[in-house]
């Protein structure tokens, strides 16, 4: 973004603009992703405004805030699915394990390999449920049936679903319940071994049983994999998290230890929010 | 000079008068004098097939003579000037035809050569002869060349003129053929024997085109447009669920199975009673007016059996024991209003011969074709209506029927007038239908008991017989680009109209 | 109208306004179910034998028949109209003797009729139906049986044998002679390549001569096989059924020309629906007779199934593809929008440009250069330079690829985006997300896009014209010679057979029933094909109704 009048331009390869101020960022002592300043536009419109937070490893991660905030796009942006859409203009960077993830010389297919996602809505793919866990083996070239049918069921197993299934792993995943549907996209997400699993909503389509079991799953596999989940339930976040992210607008406007954030909140539009007083 | 049959001879007088007489089982008839102008005849000659006279005069004017017949049936005929080019600039003293068409090679006093054409009246070439003191012409016999000779010398001109017989006045204007009263639009591409004068003109068919396209309209757009209405906003979902395969399988069938039908079948059953048609006309209508109104009157109780919105069902057997009810009826009807016999009546009262392959049969046949479409497309702009505006309405008080005409119908207009476009785009273009159930003949009138020819069918009777690349072969590939480019603007438009509507719904 | 408040005239009004759109609605179903009812009738009737009916006329003559259709006359008028009387259609048969199938005969007329047990239908390889009484079986002069029941009983004896040699002569025919032939031509154009390719003197003296000696044998080959083979007709056509119509008129039929001979008043229930059976396979399986007037329309059904099928095999890639880049690829602009509205406008360009255009780039400009490359021998004689199977398929290809694409892009298009994201979300890239995921779930609108695509192939004629069919193909585009399919070749197809049979057929009054039937097949081919991609169309569309993003 270009201003016509800069007065003060900030030093070429410093921290970007947001100086770390400790009352909204939080010191991680070892990020695994670290998002510096970064701004995205759909078309004219900014979405994301200078944005700079660290994510740390092995740890859940909420991002919060009222619907249209970013919280979203955010989390899209770590593993470049904005890149589909046409209009979407981005400056900053996102670093992952040291590199750059927009450097062009990236794999972007590999990136998303280490960065899996589970969608705001289930969205199992027209096959067996067996092929849906495979399917992201097949596609690294795996076609022996046995390393494949070893890594399904350690899949399911994680994703505490294998007893539920393990006699129709040849039905359609059309046929299962939601919230069944749900942990069965995390389970085709940990079967491909990412470092990072993004949540973008994943229990907003499901009762309250099914995301109760979601959100043991996430508790369960907090020990091997970095989480970071996007939600508009506060009481989720507090359940659930480690680190919360406050975003309005576009803004980061507060982020820390979730048990801070929701006690002690640094800002006066973080307490309204999770106050309730609007949102 | 005489004519290749020794029937006629002709002759010019440097006083600028033709002479004109036949010459009947040997005996010379008496000479028949017209003034051609005041400018003395210098050459003469007459083109391929003998039937026409190029006359050149002292002040360059060259001309084109006919024998044109006096009156409808009269035996009397005059030499007509039909076509005049361009004066040459000094007197025109060579005249050559062409041995293959209807091409003439004009040279001038001032040494000008000029190459033309009759039927199509073009000017081919225009320039200086290689020879300017030429005294004879020849054309060589494949029309490629042409020989001058004059002062002890000789000259040869190469000739490349690919298709002289085609210009936009022969394609689409008036021209005034040999043997014809008067100028006039005529297709009819080949003759008994070579010298024939190829008669290309597209106008008779575009008119045929046309013809067809306006009769099945006529039946098509009321009962596809109307159907789609009612099926959209008045029937019951569970029956439309039904109602739309059974008119996309009407839009499948293929019509040639139509065309067939309509031929040989519905002709002639047409042909005998067609005073059941015009009865139909009004007792169908009449008949579910009827049924509808009695439908109201019916105790509640009996009616609540059936769910509201099936009432079309209803009048299928309605409409099917109406219209077995005006087939019974034809003949009665026909005696009481024509007198016995309706084709006799019409020739008649209105001097129409019937065909039995006309364009009633048309209209309903290709209307057949071209309902499904544009019940479809109207079907889509109907129910894609929003439903907030109807409820709307409803909101207001206003009953359905007001909803549908002062809501919906504006609405959707847009979406009728593209499907309307694109059922005419079908009609267009529709072959074996016409081919089929029409005479084929290129007649250009408008009257509805009469055949005629469609530029569609036009190709598929005439092509497989065209020589590869001959002037024929040539325009019936222009006759499909024209095709090509009607249908193409057409849906076009029609295709804009509906996105545009679709933009302003997805808005509200 | 008494005592209405305007409000209830209007009322009155806009509900007598909806009957007449339902009336509209309601003729639109009438008039499918109406054409429909009557091709069926019609086309069903064809296979049904009729009783033979004697009749006698008033002025003596006789004649047997069936009666095809019957016509209410008109009585007089007060307006010194003349009575027209009640006709009925008698079809006659025996061309060869009375040379017209149908008469019409005035009731008043009529005398007397009967339906005598002992009339025989002989349904003959030439000349259509014989109606009349058997009276003699004939081995030259020697008399095998006189009288009605005894040529009655010897006749299927004698009959069946005579089917099995006619089976023989087939099958020597299109084997051994068949393949001699093709040998021949072979040469034949052989030795125009040596000419063309003009050797040296000595290398061509040496090749023609090989040439001229693999001919010579093969003609040996032939001269014996045709001996055979008319030693075999002469077998076939040597017992003759002497007949008599109901005229009086002693007709000889040889036993090798008979298809059928029953007696049709003699018949039960069951034996004529066997009969209707066994005559609705005739027709699906059987090769025409008497120029398509006769027989069955098997390469009519072969030619339409085999040109639809290459169609398939060209349209389907070319649409999928298409809408795949205009879907999947592309940038969605002005250019692409633009496109839609070309494909769309595709599908409205009538079928004969799409002929025209086939005739001019593809059979005179590709298939030019083909022959011109490839099989100069042959020339001027033209191989891929005159309308064939090939041209035709490639031509509906193009006429159908709009349904194609458009049926693909439904398909694509119901295909949730965030399905597509979870694929790409696990790393695969966007041609393995492309082709694992989101096709698969497209298949069922490729699938329709295909079928419809076929069912529109199937019905259409008017570009065929030009680019490939004729009344009666000598030989079907698939056979035991190399190259087995022969793309070149003109091929029959079922709606060009309605066409030409229905209106180029010297006699069309006796072909109208076979054209109903042949209506029927294509319209049952056409309706089942556009029926079951609707079904399959409903079902994607519920299936992901419910998950639309």
């Amino acid at each position: 973004m270009e201003t016509t009048q800069t007065l003060d331009p900030p030093a070429a390869g410093a921290a970007p603009a947001a100086e770390r101020d400790p009352a909204i960022t939080p010191k991680i002592s070892d990020p695994v992703l670290e998002i510096l300043g970064l701004s995205l536009w759909y078309g004219d419109t900014q979405a994301l405004d200078d944005i700079t937070l660290e994510v740390p490893a092995k740890r859940i991660t909420a991002f919060i805030g009222p619907s249209g905030c970013g919280k979203s796009t955010l989390l899209r942006c770590v593993n470049r699915l904005n890149d589909l859409i046409d209009s979407v203009r981005i400056t900053g960077d996102i670093r992952f394990e040291d590199g750059s993830i927009y450097d062009p010389a990236i794999d972007i297919n590999a990136l998303r390999k280490r960065i899996g996602m589970v969608f705001q809505k289930s969205n199992p793919f027209p096959k067996s449920i067996y092929e849906n866990v495979a399917y992201g083996l097949r596609i690294q070239g795996i076609k022996k049936r046995s390393v494949l049918d070893e890594a399904v069921e350690k899949s399911l197993r994680s994703a505490a679903l294998w007893d539920e299934v393990k006699d129709r792993l040849n039905e359609s995943a059309l046929g299962m319940s939601g919230g069944q549907q749900q942990r069965l996209c995390i389970a085709r997400a940990i079967a491909v071994e990412p470092e990072v699993i993004l949540f973008d909503e994943p229990c907003s389509a499901l009762d309250p049983r099914a995301t109760a079991k979601i959100e043991e799953l996430m508790l369960d596999l907090k020990e091997r994999y970095t989480q970071v989940i996007v939600t508009h339930n506060m009481q989720q976040a507090s359940r659930i998290s480690d680190y919360t992210a406050f975003l309005y607008l576009g803004r980061l406007i507060e982020y820390g230890e979730t048990e801070q954030l929701f006690i002690r909140p640094q800002k006066k539009q973080t307490e309204d929010y999770i106050t309730g007083r609007f949102g | 000079m005489l004519s290749a049959d020794q029937r006629d001879r002709y002759g010019g007088t440097g006083g600028g008068e033709l002479l004109w007489g036949q010459l009947a089982g040997g005996r010379p008839h008496d000479l028949e004098v017209t003034s051609a102008g005041s400018s003395g005849v210098t050459a003469l000659t007459l083109l391929l097939g003998h039937r026409a006279l190029v006359v050149g005069q002292a002040d360059g004017a060259l001309g084109v003579w006919v024998r044109v017949r006096e009156g409808e049936e009269g035996e009397r005929f005059r030499l007509t000037r039909v076509r005049d080019f361009a004066p040459r600039r000094a007197a025109v003293h060579l005249l050559e035809p062409s041995q293959r068409n209807r091409g003439f090679l004009a040279h001038d006093l001032d040494g000008g050569l000029g190459l033309y054409y009759n039927t199509s009246h073009r000017v081919l070439w225009s320039g200086t002869s290689p020879l300017p003191a030429a005294s004879a012409m020849a054309f060589a016999p494949k029309g490629d060349g042409a020989v001058l000779a004059g002062g002890g010398r000789l000259a040869t001109v190469a000739i490349h003129n690919p298709h002289p017989e085609i210009s936009w006045r022969a394609l689409f204007g008036r021209v005034w053929y040999e043997g014809a009263r008067q100028p006039e639009h005529v297709w009819q591409s080949t003759g008994a024997t070579d010298e024939f004068e190829s008669k290309l003109s597209l106008t008779p068919l575009v008119v045929g085109t046309l013809k067809g396209t306006l009769y099945s309209l006529l039946l098509a757009v009321p009962l596809g447009v109307f159907g789609a209405m009612y099926a959209s906003q008045f029937m019951h979902p569970r029956l439309l669920g039904t109602v739309k395969p059974v008119v996309e399988v009407m839009a499948a069938l293929p019509s040639v199975v139509l065309g067939f039908l309509a031929g040989l079948w519905l002709a002639p059953r047409l042909e005998r009673l067609f005073p059941a048609l015009l009865l139909m006309l009004v007792v169908l209508p009449a008949s579910v007016l009827l049924a509808g109104w009695l439908w109201r009157k019916l105790p509640q109780r009996l009616r609540g059996r059936f769910v509201t919105g099936f009432e079309a069902l209803v009048f299928v057997v309605v409409l099917a024991a109406a219209a077995g009810l005006c087939l019974r009826l034809s003949a009665p009807f026909e005696a009481w209003a024509f007198g016995s016999d309706f084709q006799a009546w019409l020739l008649a009262a209105t001097g129409l011969p019937y065909d039995q392959r006309n364009a009633v049969v048309i209209g309903l046949a290709m209307g057949f074709a071209v309902i499904p479409i544009i019940f479809a497309i109207a079907e889509d702009a109907f129910s894609n209506v929003p439903r907030n505006l109807v409820a709307g309405s409803l909101a207001l008080g206003a009953n359905r029927w007001q909803t549908v005409t002062r809501v919906v119908l504006p609405s959707a207009s847009p979406g009728i007038f593209s499907a309307v476009m694109i059922g005419f785009g079908r009609a267009v273009g529709e072959t074996m239908i016409v081919l089929m159930a029409t005479g084929n003949t290129p007649i250009m009138d408008w009257n509805p008991f009469n055949g005629f020819r469609t530029l569609s069918a036009n190709i598929a009777v005439e092509i497989p017989e065209a020589p590869v690349f001959s002037t024929l072969y040539r325009v019936l590939f222009l006759a499909a680009l024209l095709l090509f480019a009607l249908t193409f603007v057409i849906n076009t438009v029609a295709e804009l109209v509906r996105q545009r509507l679709r933009r302003r719904y997805a808005e509200l | 109208m008494r005592g209405r408040t305007p409000a209830q005239r209007t009322e009155a009004l806009g509900h007598a306004l909806t009957w007449l759109c339902g009336g509209a609605l309601a003729l639109n179903l009438l008039l499918v179910v109406f054409l429909l009812g009557l091709l069926a009738w019609h086309g069903l009737g064809y296979f049904w034998q009729r009783p033979l009916v004697a009749v006698e006329l008033a002025d003596g003559a006789r004649l047997l028949g069936e009666v095809h259709h019957r016509e209410a006359g008109r009585p007089a008028d007060d307006d010194g109209g003349q009575p027209v009387p009640d006709r009925i259609q008698l079809k006659v048969g025996n061309r060869d003797v009375t040379g017209a199938d149908f008469v019409w005969l005035e009731e008043p007329g009529i005398a007397a009729r009967s339906r005598p047990a002992e009339a025989v239908l002989l349904e003959r390889l030439e000349w259509g139906h014989f109606y009349g009484f058997l009276r003699e079986l004939r081995d030259g002069d020697r008399l095998l049986a006189a009288g009605d029941e005894a040529v009655w009983r010897e006749l299927p004896v004698l009959h069946r044998d005579k089917l099995a040699l006619r089976e023989r002569i087939h099958e020597l025919e299109s084997g051994p002679i068949g393949r001699i032939n093709y040998r021949l031509e072979q040469l034949r154009l052989a030795t125009r390549r040596v000419e063309l390719e003009a050797p040296p003197p000595a290398e061509r003296e040496r090749r023609l001569a090989e040439i001229a000696a693999d001919a010579a044998a093969a003609e040996a080959d032939y001269a014996a096989l045709a001996e055979e083979l008319f030693a075999l007709r002469d077998e076939l056509m040597r017992e003759v059924v002497v007949a008599e119509t109901a005229a009086g008129r002693s007709q000889q039929i040889a036993v090798g020309s008979i298809v059928r001979a029953l007696r049709p008043n003699a018949m039960g229930a069951g034996d004529k629906l066997g009969l209707y059976l066994s005559r609705v396979w005739e027709f699906v399986s059987e090769d025409p007779r008497e120029s398509n007037t006769e027989g069955g329309i098997f390469p009519a059904i072969f030619g339409t199934v085999l040109m639809v099928f290459l169609m398939s095999l060209a349209v389907v890639p070319l649409g999928v593809l298409a809408a795949l880049y205009l879907r999947e690829y592309a940038r969605q602009g002005a250019l692409v929008r633009a496109v839609r509205i070309a494909v769309n406008n595709l599908a409205g360009v009538p079928s004969i440009v799409f002929g025209v255009f086939g005739l001019g780039f593809f059979v005179y400009l590709v298939g030019g250069t083909i022959d011109r490359l490839f099989y100069p021998e042959a020339l001027p004689t033209p191989t891929y330079g005159t309308g064939g199977i090939l041209w035709a398929a490639l031509t509906l290809a193009l006429l159908t690829v709009p349904v194609v694409i458009v049926a693909t892009e439904e398909g694509l298009a119901a295909v949730p985006r965030v399905v597509r994201e979870g694929s790409l979300a696990l790393g695969a890239t966007k041609l393995e997300t492309v082709w694992r995921v989101v096709l698969p779930a497209a298949a069922p609108g490729i699938l329709t896009g295909m079928i419809l695509a076929m069912a529109r192939a199937a019905g259409e004629v008017a570009p065929l014209m030009i680019v490939g069919m004729v009344k009666l193909a000598p030989s079907l585009p698939i056979d035991a010679l190399p190259p087995f399919l022969h793309l070149e070749r003109k091929f029959m197809h079922l709606g060009f057979h309605i066409y030409d049979v229905g209106f180029q057929s010297p006699n069309v009054e006796a072909t109208k029933p076979l054209v109903f039937a042949t209506a029927l097949l294509l319209i049952a081919i056409v309706t089942v094909m556009n029926l079951v991609a609707i079904a399959l169309r409903n079902h994607l569309r519920r299936k992901y109704a419910g998950s639309a993003v």
